[in-house]
This record gives structure tokens, C-alpha cells and sequence, in this order.
């Protein structure tokens, strides 16, 4: 009974005297001490989370701003599209100008093309300095011409073609026929013939191979004679137009075997040298072939003593 | 080209060929231009050249109309002859085409009118 009564009293006294329970204090005191770091630490943690809901309502915030500013520019768009057009007829404009600036380009190379080779015809002809000798020389000797009254003249190696044009237009009742071993000189030569109304076939070829014999009344060689390596004659570019190889002669030399063939009986042939290609060993090779020989002008151009022979039978 | 200097060319110096003459033409454009009539010239030019050879050649070109086949005598003196050779002479042109040579069949280019008859070194005798 007295254990029930003094456990109802303890009850009593457990639910009576609440506040005033020293045991109880203590006891809440351990589990409040017991629990208090656990609150605390999720008191910081729905602090924490907290912070960082802010946080994240300030980034959905910005977000949301960045995304109404992409709608805006989204809903701009159709703004835009009088600059791409403008952009693409730029891009047209620029490809035609590229195409105009590529026409241009080709043009330009084309007629840097042709300066060079008309530069080219015209260094051939100013290391050819024999025109204007020749000419004197043929002029001088024109009375002795006229009175044969040639038929066919042949200019072999021709270039630019003023002798053989400058022939022919003293010598109109005279077929002019030109060759050289360079296609362009051979185009060069008609040309400036048809400029002078001057009655000229060109054939390209080696000296005046492919000619049948003896069909040539007068024939004119000015020949590359400036003395060169061997190996530097022999071409058939510009530089045919003057390497003349050993003694300057080696062209000359093949050409004048060929002269008793290739003159006509009568025939006249005018070799134009300087004194490096020893005048007088040609005079000897062509004495061997039965020609006389004939000084028909001397003269000093440049540097060059050049000196127009004449041969015939 | 005009056949009167076709009539003086050959190919003989190509390796193996005797006479090279005369060489076919084969013109794929022809060109005829006046040129002043001179009696004097043409009676003087003919005797010099191949008849014959000058006749195929018009022939082949298509230019033989009215021509003789033969040299008659005194032609010298029948202008209305030596007009049409004038004509076939000196008016007639070549202008792009080939020739041929008759014994090897290596074709030479005519192109504005300028034949080109050079060769490489391998080809020469």
C-alpha cells in the first residue's frame, strides 16, 4: 500500500510541483544540452538553405530577366532580317567586284604578257643593229639589184621583219619570202609586212631547209653573231635571235653551205658580220664554194664594227 | 600560205626522205585577198615554179576552177591565163590547215597562215 501510495505520491508530486522539480530541470537541462546541438545544427542548415532558396530566387530571378530579354530579342527577329539582306546583296556586290578585280587581274597579266613580248621583239631587234646598215647596204647596192630583176628574195632568220619589209618595198615586182626558226618572229615578220603593204609568206624552219634548190634570187642573212658559248646556240627563243656560238659563226658557217643550194643561178647573197666573226674566213669558205666577194658597207654601230658582205657567182 | 610558196617547199630533210615534194594540203580555212594584177611578174614567175604541183594544189583546195592541167605555149601572152594564175598564185591563201609530206605522212601545221615546219632534232637527217 505503501509503495502504491508513495508511487501515487511521487506521481502526485511529479505532476503537482512541475516547475519546481529540481530533478525535472536538471533532466530537461541533459536532453535539452543533449538535443540542442542537433537543433542547432539544423537551425543553420534551414538557415543555410534559406540563404540559398535567396539565392536561387535571385538566379531564377536574373534567369527569368535573361530569358525575357532573350524573348524580346527573340521577338525582335524579324528586325533583323532587313540587315541580312543587306549583308547578302554586300556579299554579292563583293563577289562581283571580286570577279570584276579577277577579269581585271587576268587582263593585266595578259597585257603585262604581251609588253613582254614586245619587249622581247624589240630587244631582238636593237641587238640586231643591222637593219639600219642593211638597209644602207641594200640601198646602196640597189641599182646592181634592179638590173637583175629579181624574182624570189629570201630573208632567212627575219625577226621582226623590216628587212625583208624595207626589201620589199623597194623591190615590188619581187616575191619577199621570210623564215625563222621562232613562230612569233614569223608572226611578227607578216606583220609588219601587211602594215606595209608589202606582198610576204613566212614559214617557220630551221635557216631554209625545207626549200627545193636554186629558187632564190637574192637572199639576206642577218645572223646571230655574237660570239657565245656553243651551248648557248642552237635555241629557238630570243636568244636565237643572237648566240652565235664559237667565233659567233657556228649558225652562219651551217648557212653558208647551203647558200650554193639554195641561190638561184645569179643568185646574190647578203651576210651581214662583225669583225669577231673573222670576215675573212668567210670570204675563204665561200670562195671554196665558187663565190666572189664583195664589201658592200662597213660601219661602226655601238660597239660593233658590223660589215655587210655580198657573194656571188 | 600562198601556193607559190607552197610550190618551193619540201620535206626532205626529214630522216628518210628523198625528195619530200610536193606536199599535200590539207586546208581547213582559205582565204582569198586581191593583190594588184602584174603581167610582167606572174609570166616571169611561172616558168620558175612546178606546174603541175601548183595545179594539185589549187585542186585540192578547191580553187582549180578554169585552170589548165598543162603549161600551154606562149601563156605569157593570154592575160585572161595568167589572171587566173595571178589568181592562184598571190590571192589565194592558207590560213589554217596542214601539209603532209608525201613519203613519211608527218603533217606540218599551218596556223595564221604561217606553215610550221620545224622539226626536232630526232626527226633531222
Amino acid at each position: 500500500m505503501d509503495d502504491t501510495e508513495s508511487t501515487t505520491t511521487s506521481a502526485d508530486e511529479n505532476t503537482g510541483n512541475l516547475c519546481d522539480n529540481p530533478t525535472r530541470d536538471t533532466l530537461a537541462e541533459g536532453l535539452l544540452g543533449l538535443l540542442k546541438p542537433t537543433v542547432d545544427q539544423l537551425d543553420d542548415r534551414v538557415r543555410a538553405t534559406r540563404i540559398s532558396q535567396l539565392e536561387l530566387k535571385q538566379q531564377i530571378e536574373s534567369l527569368n530577366e535573361e530569358l525575357q530579354k532573350v524573348r524580346e530579342a527573340l521577338n525582335n527577329h524579324p528586325d533583323l532580317d532587313p540587315y541580312v539582306k543587306k549583308l547578302i546583296a554586300c556579299k554579292h556586290k563583293v563577289t562581283v567586284v571580286l570577279n570584276v578585280l579577277q577579269a581585271s587581274q587576268d587582263r593585266l597579266n595578259e597585257i603585262r604578257r604581251m609588253i613582254s613580248k614586245e619587249k622581247g621583239v624589240r630587244i631582238a631587234i636593237q641587238q640586231e643593229p643591222a637593219p639600219e646598215p642593211e638597209q644602207d647596204a641594200l640601198e646602196k647596192d640597189l641599182d646592181h639589184l634592179k638590173a637583175k630583176n629579181p624574182t624570189f628574195c629570201l630573208e632567212v632568220g627575219s625577226g621582226s621583219g623590216v628587212i625583208i619589209t624595207a626589201f620589199g618595198m623597194a623591190f615590188p615586182k619581187t616575191f619577199c619570202v621570210s623564215t625563222d626558226i621562232n613562230f612569233k618572229a614569223c608572226e611578227m615578220s607578216k606583220a609588219t609586212s601587211i602594215h606595209n603593204n608589202v606582198q610576204l609568206d613566212s614559214v617557220a624552219m630551221d635557216l631554209a631547209c625545207n626549200f627545193v634548190n636554186h629558187m632564190f634570187d637574192v637572199i639576206i642573212f642577218n645572223p646571230p653573231y655574237v660570239v657565245t658559248d656553243s651551248n648557248e646556240c642552237g635555241a629557238s627563243d630570243i636568244t636565237a635571235s643572237w648566240a652565235g656560238g664559237l667565233k659567233g659563226r657556228e649558225v652562219t658557217d651551217r648557212f653558208l653551205a647551203m647558200i650554193p643550194k639554195k641561190l638561184a643561178p645569179n643568185g646574190v647573197f647578203y651576210l651581214l658580220l662583225i669583225e669577231d666573226n673573222i670576215p675573212n674566213e668567210v670570204v675563204q669558205i665561200m670562195s671554196r664554194y665558187g663565190f666572189k666577194s664583195e664589201t658592200v658597207i662597213k660601219r661602226r654601230v655601238k660597239n660593233e664594227q658590223q660589215l655587210v658582205l655580198k657573194f656571188y657567182m | 600560205m600562198k601556193l607559190i610558196t607552197h610550190n618551193m617547199l619540201t620535206s626532205k630533210c626529214l630522216k628518210g626522205v628523198v625528195t619530200g615534194y610536193p606536199l599535200a594540203i590539207n586546208a581547213t580555212y582559205v582565204k582569198v585577198t586581191e593583190v594588184g594584177f602584174d603581167p610582167e611578174f606572174i609570166g616571169r614567175v611561172i616558168p620558175k615554179l612546178d606546174w603541175e604541183v601548183l595545179w594539185v594544189a589549187a585542186d585540192s583546195i578547191g580553187h582549180s576552177e578554169g585552170l589548165p592541167k598543162t603549161l600551154e605555149p606562149k601563156f605569157e601572152e593570154n592575160e585572161e591565163f595568167l589572171k587566173k594564175a595571178h589568181r592562184v598564185l598571190l590571192e589565194v591563201e592558207v590560213e589554217e590547215g596542214h601539209l603532209t609530206c608525201p613519203e613519211s605522212g608527218r603533217q606540218f601545221p599551218i596556223s595564221k597562215g604561217i606553215p610550221n615546219m620545224l622539226l626536232n632534232e630526232a626527226e633531222v637527217q
